[in-house]
């Protein structure tokens, strides 16, 4: 449905219209300080005062409203206390500045020409007096402030825009996600509260996705040289851990924060970790099986698990000619493995042997595994949740009966499961041990990636945007 | 847009946030797309695809990827055949090059920048050597290291065999379209960038030629040629020449589950990020 259209049915059913109906909305809406001189009661003016809601960051707010002709003008008072702006009568304008004293903007009674940072622009109807009070345009108001309107309302702060991914908390609360379409990749830290500023974290590209520390203070990163660093999840600044410069993939912390484990080498063939305090490398298997991913790591630092992409097979004769050469792919896919960390000369074991896609492998607090299963053979199929025993001898469905997508395993050890529901949308849940789900959210869009804060608090990627979900609601931090 | 169709003044507490019922997406649903993509060819760029791979599965469980890795030539060789859906290269083979005719109706999509450098067991005592230097140990002119600077031993070479993607663009590069020759002694062909880092690690006063990617650990070095150090910011600032694109041929241009997985692959987030990770250069550099 078109902006117009929906503007208009919100308008029609919920518009308040006089200044009497405004008190029966003033009850959810945000106080906002009484327009200057303003006597609503018993106008006199030619144009009529409507009291009328506006959301801004998602609370109500109400402003006092005149149309003129087609346009409809706001108080300017109004409009400055709705979105936390500074308002000063100077001489002959008056002066607005927002909350963090990055914009000023200075308006003229009855002339169309505003200053903004003090470059000109115009306004498309001059603003109006009336009663004392100043009315302007809303949304060359709103933008000059720096500001943000959409089809919903009022965001006090310019929400950032593009495609993001990688989404983590920090301890603070903070939302760290990767902006993906800049000149460069970015990270960022969005607060979660709407109206604040957003920080850029980095914009070293290697941390886009680092891997976060249990107590969410550090991001690890290896860069295109190999090195690993992990970098302050705070101020963004980076500090090297050791010096090797070996291919290394997949990084996860231990629980306890000390070490970072990774895959190893130009073909992913080996495990190890390092030491966080001193950059010791400690190579736990070297068994020359190639093209290791998805590393994790048990609660208890003991056990890992893993995944191994088996390749397909290609022969051909010595001269290389396409008449000779075949491919059997019938072997190739991923399968589970885990390693006994602990026990000397402990050999890695094979977990699964199945053909179907084997996805974000993830230990639950009892050492039991989880993955996403998909099987591209089976039209028909849908995406389950595999749980395979803490002895690795069975493997059972703990979800199936939506089409699940992804896992995650909360530092704290909560079970969150994302799937398309037989009604088309996507379901996000906590699930327990027993596979009973409880829905956390759901969206008729995409979920391709979720993180949860240590309060809690559930951040997802959808359609490239990032989402906060408060209550049952999602609200877009990006656009 | 007019101010009033941009602003809903309403009373309605959820209007802010997306409800439940909220809007659809205009962007194809995770998930959504499905099928399967086989991948065969060039041995560098297998740990390329395979990561790709994984990072494109999780945004779609459902599309099964199997890569095999045999030579690059095996890459438009199984896409000819209809073996395989794209063709991991390291050269354009919609194109003649030497050695190898174009397969018609194919389309290369390039996908990285794959530096190549010339490696020498860790005891030879040379650490430069000129384009006819190189012409002249691979063409068996030139067979003790004393000739080119080192000590008095005998050069043993090692080389891709035939159809090596490495191969066509170290001839083409590093020897200027000169010859490999086939020697009875100190001459060894490999099948894998994988078997070339193990042959010149473990054979003293060899030399060979590698993806740039493979460079560590073992005991190899790269060493430099015309003066110029084998690194990825020299093949960006264009002073180091030995280089490629990595390219997938697909049989016209790629539709489906193997676009899509293209467009990953050559997106700004993969590039960026894991390809970089993976040792090879973004594509963009090269502008």
């Amino acid at each position: 449905m078109r902006n117009s259209k929906v503007f208009s049915m919100l308008v029609a059913s919920a518009l308040v219209t006089t200044v009497a109906a405004a008190g029966s909305a003033q009850a959810a809406a945000k106080p906002v300080k009484p327009s200057q001189t303003v006597a609503p009661a018993k106008t006199t003016a030619k144009f009529k005062v409507l009291n009328s809601n506006v959301q801004v960051d998602g609370q109500n707010s109400i402003v006092k409203t005149i149309q003129v002709g087609t346009e409809k003008l706001y108080a300017v008072r109004d409009l400055a206390d709705a979105v936390s702006a500074g308002i000063q009568l100077g001489k002959g304008d008056i002066q607005l500045t927002d909350s963090h004293g990055y914009h000023t903007v200075s308006i003229r009674p009855n002339v169309k020409t505003l200053q903004v940072d003090g470059a000109s622009q115009d306004y498309t109807t001059a603003p109006k007096v009336q009663d004392g009070v100043v009315y302007v345009e809303l949304e060359a108001t709103i933008n000059a402030l720096g500001a943000e309107l959409t089809s919903t309302g009022i965001y006090s702060q310019q929400r950032l825009e593009g495609d993001f991914s990688s989404p983590s908390f920090n301890d603070q609360g903070q939302v760290i996600v990767t902006k993906n379409d800049g000149d460069a990749l970015q990270v960022f830290a969005l607060n979660a509260a709407l109206g604040t500023p957003n920080q850029i974290l980095t914009s070293n590209e290697s941390a886009a996705g680092a891997a976060i520390s249990p107590d969410r203070k550090w991001g690890a990163f290896a860069n295109e040289s190999g090195q690993l660093f992990v970098y302050d999840l705070a101020n963004g600044l980076a500090k090297q851990v050791g010096a090797d410069s070996s291919t290394k993939t997949d990084l996860i912390w231990s629980a306890d924060g000390k070490k970072i484990y990774f895959i190893q080498g130009d073909k992913q063939e080996k495990i190890s970790y390092i030491t966080v305090e001193d950059g010791k490398i400690t190579e736990l298997l070297a068994d020359k099986v190639e093209n290791k991913s998805d590393l994790q790591v048990d609660a208890t630092d003991k056990k890992i698990a893993y995944l191994v992409n088996v390749t397909g097979v290609a022969k051909n004769d010595a001269d290389s000619t396409e008449d000779s050469l075949t491919i059997d792919y019938t072997g190739a896919g991923a399968q589970v493995y885990s390693l006994d960390t602990v026990t000397k000369g402990a050999k890695p074991v094979q977990l699964t042997k199945t053909t179907d896609n084997k996805l974000l492998p993830s230990f639950l607090s009892d050492g039991s595994l989880v993955y996403v299963s998909a099987d591209p053979d089976d039209k028909a199929g849908i995406g389950s949740l595999k749980n395979i025993s803490v002895d690795g001898t069975k493997t059972t469905d703990l979800v199936k009966d939506i089409d699940v997508t992804l896992d995650v395993v909360t530092r704290e050890g909560k079970l969150i499961v994302a799937g398309i529901k037989a009604d088309g949308k996507t379901g996000v849940f906590e699930v327990s041990a027993t596979g009973t789900k409880t829905e956390l959210y759901n969206t008729a869009d995409d979920v391709s990636e979720v993180a949860v804060s240590k309060d809690g608090k559930l951040v997802l990627i959808s359609g490239g945007k990032v989402v906060i979900v408060q209550g049952n609601k999602g609200i877009e931090l990006t656009k | 847009m007019k101010l009033v169709k941009k602003l809903s003044l309403v009373a309605v507490a959820a209007a802010f946030v997306i409800s439940s019922a909220g809007v659809g997406s205009t962007a194809q649903a995770a998930g959504s797309i499905s099928g399967k993509i086989t991948i065969n060819g060039s041995t560098a760029l297998l740990p390329l695809s395979l990561q790709a791979a994984k990072e494109f599965q999780r945004l779609n469980p459902k599309v099964k990827i199997a890569a095999s890795g045999k030579g690059s030539v095996t890459g438009p060789q199984a896409v000819n055949k209809g073996i395989a859906d794209i063709g991991a290269c390291d050269w354009d083979a919609s194109t003649d090059v030497p050695g190898f005719k174009a397969f018609s109706g194919q389309v290369a999509n390039k996908v990285a920048v794959i530096p190549f450098a010339t490696v020498v067991n860790k005891s030879v005592g040379v650490d430069n050597l000129t384009t006819d230097q190189l012409k002249g140990i691979f063409s068996g002119k030139i067979t003790n290291w004393k000739d080119v600077g080192g000590a008095n031993a005998d050069i043993v070479v090692i080389t891709r065999a035939f159809g090596s993607g490495t191969r066509v663009n170290y001839q083409a590069k590093a020897l200027a379209g000169g010859d490999i020759t086939k020697k009875d002694k100190n001459y060894k062909e490999v099948g894998s960038s994988g078997d070339m880092k193990t042959a010149v690690s473990t054979t003293p006063n060899s030399i060979g030629y590698i993806d740039l990617v493979y460079v560590s650990g073992g005991d190899l070095k790269a060493v430099s040629f015309n003066g110029v150090a084998p690194t990825a910011d020299n093949v960006v600032k264009g002073t180091y020449k030995v280089w490629s694109y990595g390219y997938y041929m697909t049989k016209g241009q790629p539709t489906g589950a193997t676009k899509a997985f293209i467009d990953y692959v050559q997106s700004k987030k993969f590039q960026d990020s894991s390809l970089k990770k993976l040792k090879f250069i973004p594509i963009s550099s090269m502008k």
